[in-house]
């Protein structure tokens, strides 16, 4: 790093590049970090997680109903932090069944959206969420919704099967998309585009609709990108379905479009994730690539996928059972395992700012992933190292000579009967062995 | 570089301490064990390696054995309990129970133990390494947030544990002290009434039965007159001082109901039931209840009561108490007197049984067979129309039941033809002097000619132009669903087996048990003989042979038999300085296992999981016991199909026996 900062002083390589060198580098180095815990509040599962504009809030929502937004910088001046939460929904207001989507307004952290299984769709003011600012009921579950990142008023929400269209400002469900046959799932507005709509569906197609004028739609299939005329519900239904062109064997989870909206990238959960060209003429190939992260998996999962914007591979963090695979999208290949859940991951979000990640899981927790191990590392041993030189173990005086002998060995030999105040000898050994790190 | 030497040293040393079954980790091998495995990063990371290879098991000992090494690794290693947190959740799966689908193996003792130690660890290991690694902080909230662990609870456990199970023993004591007090209280309540009624059956039977001395007979001179004679007979060269002579009696005496005794024997009844009914099924209430008790003085007394509450039963049972006749027809004309019953008498059903007697149905097995010449002459004879049998007199199907019954209704009208057809027979006799001789013939004839039932054969007996019986086809006329395949309704066809087939009789035997009036008689260890009736053999001491009374085999050939069998058992047995005490106190001395083993036969057995780990309890063990063992035996498929084979077989002959004329059973016999 110090010797491309060099580099980039003399001119000799440029900013950008450093920058997406570095983001790259930290972001591959994720495990799960050894110096941030996000507070411990949740009662149930957490199904989805965000990152506000100014990368410092973050929002979880739960499987009870509940959401909590913490503050992710660390103002307490000790590197070993917790993510404190500042806010969180309120009792009796709001949800009643689990929440499905959580999203900060595109724009700043003064709104975010969270709609839950319950039918509801609430709008709330992130500076006073005694209660929703605005609440749109849908009556069926909404598996999932987006806020156009570009006007940042208009709503795309699903709920059963179907897509419905929300303006904020005018308070009202203005459009519902016409039925395609297929039971869509998953919402995702195109950055670039404020019109294009994707959206996935359980039967495993990718539908992409331009809202200004629903009467035809494109489907994305493995070979080709079709035009289609809106679909007429007819006697011959169950035939048209099985007509559609499939982008996944089985439901599709999760959508996210790259920054420029060029491409986008699909989770399915039959074990794939396909990067796919979205800027393309009908009847050519959109499929760039596809990576089989995993087995298929058998009931119906409510994931989100983390994108990482700025890294050279582009890299996609899906939860893959008790453990989140990082997805390299540009050579096809499972990059690294994240480990540390002990239950089934929902949620990752990536935090392009911080190059720092955060993941939700049925374990009713949220943790933190950070590139910067080694620094970490550093000032673990440093506080260790403190505490030995302050004597803040009184017993190091009371070991045998001889046992400084053997702990050249990696395996302390002392014989503590009395482990039941047993100091710890890692202090001992690390200390006499810092080859260990 | 992995020392590959090493590596397998790492792997047996694990294998011995995860599989070792013990609670407590064995702190020399233990030693021995991290001089290999703490050579290097890598080392100890192979080690983990086999450790987990033993955590996942499916036995909750070995699993434990392999946290024992885990939780001494972790307390000295940073390296160790960083890569160790790395898999962390998968050791808390395989541990605590973390996913509730995966649950703990067998042993459930052990897997609780498992879990408990576990538990304690992690608090332990949290409060010391908590700071330093910020993943065991996470577990460590993970379980006492989402699984709910208490931890404090877990390290109290122990003692809690204890406590309470010392607590639940006391209140199990007091309870069942309660109910001794009770029990006691009751015995005393009911002991005179019991008391009363023993004495008044005492005294019943006293009145019933007389006694010897009743009858003035002087004992004591008795037995001096015996011993004086017996005295005589030791001078005569007989030693008679172990004699005794055992008189058996078969009951405690015949008692004749008269009217004097009848108040009695009533009373005596009563008393009876009183005992059988109400106060034996009392006594045994106590008896259950007090067994439990630690204090065993009101058991022992119970019991007492009980043995002597049945010998009076017993002896009641024994009286033998006759009607007499007298005493019948005043019984019963005082009965009919006194009941002036609503029921009508009605004449009995014709052909009703009072119970249904299930068909005798006699095994024989294979080897129980008589021999050949037998088994012909009874065919010869056997099978008469008339040959009476106790069983089928009994069996209602047979025809010697239904003759019977028939000459039971009709007994009366035989009554008087008899005695007309008596008369007849005798003018007959008179008439014809001269038939005689060849009358006389005919029955010596008739004497030994074989009796058939009458059948087919016997119908065609006399016919000498015989045609083969045909059978014509009967087509199933435009039957929906069974149309033949060809068409060949109205075709004749030839029976196979001819005309034989008119002239053939079929005789089915079923044999005749014969019981088994010997026994094995080997001499067993006991001094006695070996009282198993067995046919031919003997399972536990072989060939049953001759043997005079001591139980020595009395015909040479057996002798020698026997003589070689001993000396090649002798062939087999180690030196007699094999002793395996002996043998111990040498290994304990010098370390050098003496012992001789037996040459190993054939294939070598695999090793059963005993044999491999002695420590640890075998899981999919099969039980075995006596029960599972018979079980085994006879519920076994083949045997179960055998033995069915055999009854179906024997059934079917005597159906065919009975009703083989008939329809239905003619067809399913075959």
């Amino acid at each position: 790093m110090l010797n491309c900062l060099d580099l980039v002083r003399i001119g000799l390589l440029r900013a950008e590049t450093f920058q997406t060198a570095e983001i790259t580098r930290r972001t591959l180095n994720f495990s799960l970090s050894s110096v941030a815990v996000v507070e411990p509040v949740y009662t149930g599962a957490v199904f989805s997680v965000d990152i506000d504009a100014t990368g410092r809030y973050l929002l979880a929502g739960a499987g009870d109903g509940s959401w909590y937004i913490h503050d992710t910088f660390n103002l307490t001046g000790e590197i070993d932090h917790q993510k404190k939460c500042v806010s969180q929904a309120p009792r009796r207001v709001g949800h009643t069944s689990s929440i499905n989507t959580v999203e900060w307004y595109p724009a700043d952290n003064g709104l975010f959206v969270t709609s839950s299984s319950d039918g509801n769709l609430c709008l709330w003011d992130a500076n006073n969420a005694a209660k929703p600012v605005d609440k749109y009921d849908l009556d069926e579950v909404i598996s999932r919704h987006q806020i156009n990142p570009c006007s940042g008023t208009m709503i795309a929400a699903c709920s059963d099967g179907d897509v419905n269209l929300i303006d904020i400002r005018t308070g009202t469900a203005i459009q519902k998309l016409p039925e395609t046959l297929t039971r869509s799932k998953e919402v995702c507005w195109n950055p670039a585009n404020q019109y294009e709509l994707m959206v996935g569906s359980e039967e495993g197609s990718l539908i992409e609709w331009d809202i200004r004028s629903t009467l035809t739609y494109r489907g994305y299939g493995l070979l080709e990108v079709k035009v289609a005329r809106r679909g007429v519900r007819t006697r011959d239904f169950k035939e048209q379905v099985g007509l559609l062109q499939k982008a996944h064997d089985g439901p599709i989870s999760s959508i996210r479009y790259r920054k420029d909206g060029m491409e986008f990238y699909s989770f399915g959960d039959d074990g794939c994730i396909r990067r796919w060209l979205s800027e393309t003429s009908p009847l050519s190939e959109p499929l760039v690539c596809t990576l089989k992260y995993g087995r298929k998996s058998k009931g119906h999962g409510n994931f989100q996928i983390g994108i990482s914007a700025d890294t050279d591979p582009p890299l996609i963090f899906a939860p893959k059972g008790t453990s989140i695979s990082v997805c390299d999208m540009k050579t096809c290949k499972v990059q690294k395992e994240l480990v540390g859940h002990f239950k089934n991951v929902n949620c990752f979000v990536y935090d392009d700012k911080y190059q720092q990640g955060y993941s939700g899981g049925n374990d009713s927790a949220v943790m933190v992933w950070s590139g910067n191990f080694v620094s970490e590392q550093t000032y673990q041993q440093e506080k260790l190292n403190s505490a030995i030189s302050s004597g803040r173990h009184g017993r190091q005086r009371r070991r045998p000579a001889a046992t400084t002998s053997a702990n050249q060995q990696l395996i302390n030999l002392i014989d503590e009967d009395d482990f039941d105040e047993y100091e710890p000898a890692s202090s001992a050994s690390d200390n006499e062995d810092p080859s260990l790190y | 570089m992995l020392d590959t030497k090493t590596c397998e040293c790492i792997t047996k040393l694990v294998e011995k301490l995860a599989t070792s079954g013990k609670h407590q980790i064995d702190k020399i091998v233990f030693r021995e064990f991290v001089s290999h495995a703490g050579q290097s990063e890598d080392y100890i990371k192979f080690t983990l390696e086999r450790i987990f290879q033993h955590l996942e098991q499916k036995h909750s000992e070995i699993r434990l054995g392999a946290f024992l090494i885990i939780d001494e690794l972790f307390k000295r290693s940073h390296y160790f309990r960083e890569i160790l947190l790395d898999d962390f959740h998968t050791f808390l799966e395989l541990t605590v129970e973390s996913n509730p689908s995966k649950l703990l193996p067998p042993p459930l003792p052990t897997a609780k133990i498992l879990k408990q130690n576990v538990l304690q660890a992690i608090q332990k290991w949290y409060s010391t390494f908590g700071v330093d690694h910020k993943r065991l902080a996470l577990s460590y909230n993970f379980l006492k947030n989402n699984l709910k662990v208490d931890f404090q609870d877990a390290l109290k456990r122990n003692a809690s544990e204890l406590a309470q199970e010392s607590r639940e023993r006391q209140r199990h004591a007091k309870v069942v002290e309660k109910k001794v007090q009770g029990v006691e209280a009751e015995l005393n309540d009911n002991q005179d009434e019991i008391m009363q009624v023993v004495t008044e059956m005492d005294n019943c039977f006293c009145l019933l039965i007389p006694k010897p001395s009743d009858f003035g007979e002087n004992q004591v001179d008795d037995e001096e007159d015996s011993s004086s004679e017996q005295l005589n007979l030791r001078e005569h060269g007989f030693a008679t001082t172990g004699v005794s002579i055992n008189v058996q009696r078969s009951s405690l005496g015949k008692v004749v109901v008269t009217e004097d005794n009848l108040p009695i024997i009533e009373n005596l009844k009563d008393l009876n039931a009183l005992l059988k009914n109400r106060f034996i099924p009392l006594i045994k209430k106590w008896v259950a209840i007090t067994s439990k008790a630690t204090n065993q003085t009101l058991f022992r007394k119970l019991m007492g009561l009980k043995a002597r509450l049945e010998k009076q039963v017993d002896r009641f049972n024994q009286i033998n108490v006759s009607q007499d006749d007298s005493s019948k027809k005043v019984d019963s004309s005082s009965s009919s007197n006194e009941d002036d019953s609503d029921f009508e008498d009605v004449p009995e059903k014709e052909g009703f049984e009072y119970e249904v007697v299930s068909p005798p149905v006699v095994m024989s097995p294979p080897d129980a067979q008589k021999p050949s010449t037998s088994t012909s002459s009874k065919t010869s004879t056997g099978w008469r129309l008339w040959d009476v049998q106790k069983d089928d007199v009994n069996d209602p199907t047979s025809l010697v039941a239904t003759l019977k019954s028939l000459g039971q209704k009709t007994s009366e009208e035989s009554a008087t033809i008899a005695s007309t057809s008596h008369a007849r027979r005798l003018n007959h006799s008179k008439q014809t002097p001269a038939e005689s001789d060849t009358e006389i013939r005919k029955r010596k004839l008739m004497k030994i000619a074989p009796k058939l039932p009458f059948d087919i054969d016997l119908y065609h007996w006399e016919d000498k132009d015989l045609k083969a019986p045909s059978v014509e086809i009967v087509e199933t006329d435009g039957h929906k669903f069974w149309t033949p395949s060809q068409d060949r309704g109205g075709e004749v066809i030839d029976d196979p087996n001819g005309i034989a087939s008119l002239r053939t009789r079929v005789i089915e035997f079923s044999g005749e048990f014969e019981p088994v009036k010997w026994s094995c008689r080997a001499p067993l260890p006991s001094g006695s003989l070996c009282p198993r009736k067995d046919r031919l053999k003997c399972p536990l001491h072989g060939k049953i042979i001759a043997r005079d009374d001591i139980g020595n085999p009395t015909k040479p050939e057996d002798i020698q038999a026997l003589n070689k069998e001993k000396e090649m058992m002798e062939k087999d047995k180690p030196p007699e300085w094999q002793d395996p005490q002996f043998l111990k106190e040498i290994e304990a001395a010098t370390g050098m296992d003496l012992m001789i083993r037996p040459p190993k036969k054939g294939k070598q057995k695999k090793k059963t999981f005993a044999e491999m780990y002695p420590g640890l309890t075998d899981v999919d063990r099969k039980r075995n016991t006596p029960r599972s063992r018979l079980e085994r035996k006879i519920f076994n498929k083949a045997s179960v199909k055998r033995v069915a084979e055999t009854l179906d077989e024997l059934s079917a002959k005597r159906f065919n026996d009975k009703f083989g004329d008939q329809w239905n059973y003619s067809m399913g016999n075959e």
